[in-house]
């Protein structure tokens, strides 16, 4: 009883650190709300590994992530003939300030969704701590947004990333995850 | 970048909804930079309004971060 009151409390510190570090990824990146791509960026830090041990075996890490990230932004813009550095032609002698940090933690749509699919998948965590590489288990059910553009760049598939995930979850069980 | 050119096609669906998105990020980009400058070069809100095609109250409660300190 008292064991799972302290896992539900660890879950709840590592949620909110994965939406604190999602918030400052997307500000770094050019502002607007954190979407699941900012929440993967943001589980590849977390402390338990289990992400960026996903990652690893797929031959990722952030960087790269990052790098796909901006390649599958440049093709869509590319696509109806606008070259990605036209935000640099407004030069305004410094960049300008960062937007203003929300009042509570204010992901955008695919940042809110993601976070449900984590609290809806609790019951098939049943008995662990809420792991870096849950993060990539929700990311992986999604088609259509940015972060699964930047997977397809990468020539990751959905099935990929789900047993990579796994298997990282699974090793981490054996050493007793935080 | 070895990352494999993909040449998107705006007639193919996912793509052409996938700029949308790019556009968008990048019009809100644009404004930033470009309502700082305008702000740095002492425009008024009135001005940069008008230039946007939103009411002053609207820029104002979404960009007043961007005021020089």
């Amino acid at each position: 009883m008292f064991q799972m009151f302290m896992r539900k409390l660890q879950d709840v510190r590592t949620l909110s650190g994965l939406c604190t570090v999602a918030e400052e990824a997307a500000r770094r990146l050019g502002g607007g709300a954190p979407g699941s791509e900012h929440f993967i960026l943001a589980a590849l830090e977390l402390p338990d590994g289990t992400a960026a041990r996903a990652f690893a075996e797929l031959g990722l890490d952030a960087a790269r992530f990052r790098e796909a990230l901006s390649a599958q932004r440049s093709d869509a813009l590319a696509s109806v003939g606008i070259s990605a550095s036209a935000t640099q032609a407004v030069q305004s002698g410094s960049a300008p300030p960062a937007g203003p940090r929300p009042a509570l933690y204010e992901a955008g749509p695919s940042g809110q969704s993601l976070v449900q699919r984590l609290a809806d998948a609790r019951s098939t965590r049943a008995g662990r701590s809420l792991l870096g590489a849950d993060v990539l288990l929700a990311a992986a059910q999604e088609n259509h947004t940015p972060a699964s553009r930047a997977f397809r760049t990468l020539g990751i598939r959905s099935e990929q990333l789900v047993v990579a995930a796994n298997r990282s979850i699974a090793s981490a069980g054996g050493r007793g995850a935080a | 970048m070895s990352l494999p050119q993909h040449a998107p096609d705006p007639g193919n669906t996912e793509d052409a909804l996938a700029a949308v998105l790019a556009l968008r990020q990048m019009a809100d980009e644009l404004e930033a930079r470009a309502v700082h400058l305008a702000l740095l070069r002492g425009w008024s809100w009135a001005r940069i309004a008008e230039a946007l095609g939103v009411s002053k109250q609207a820029a104002h409660r979404r960009l007043s971060y961007l005021q020089p300190k």
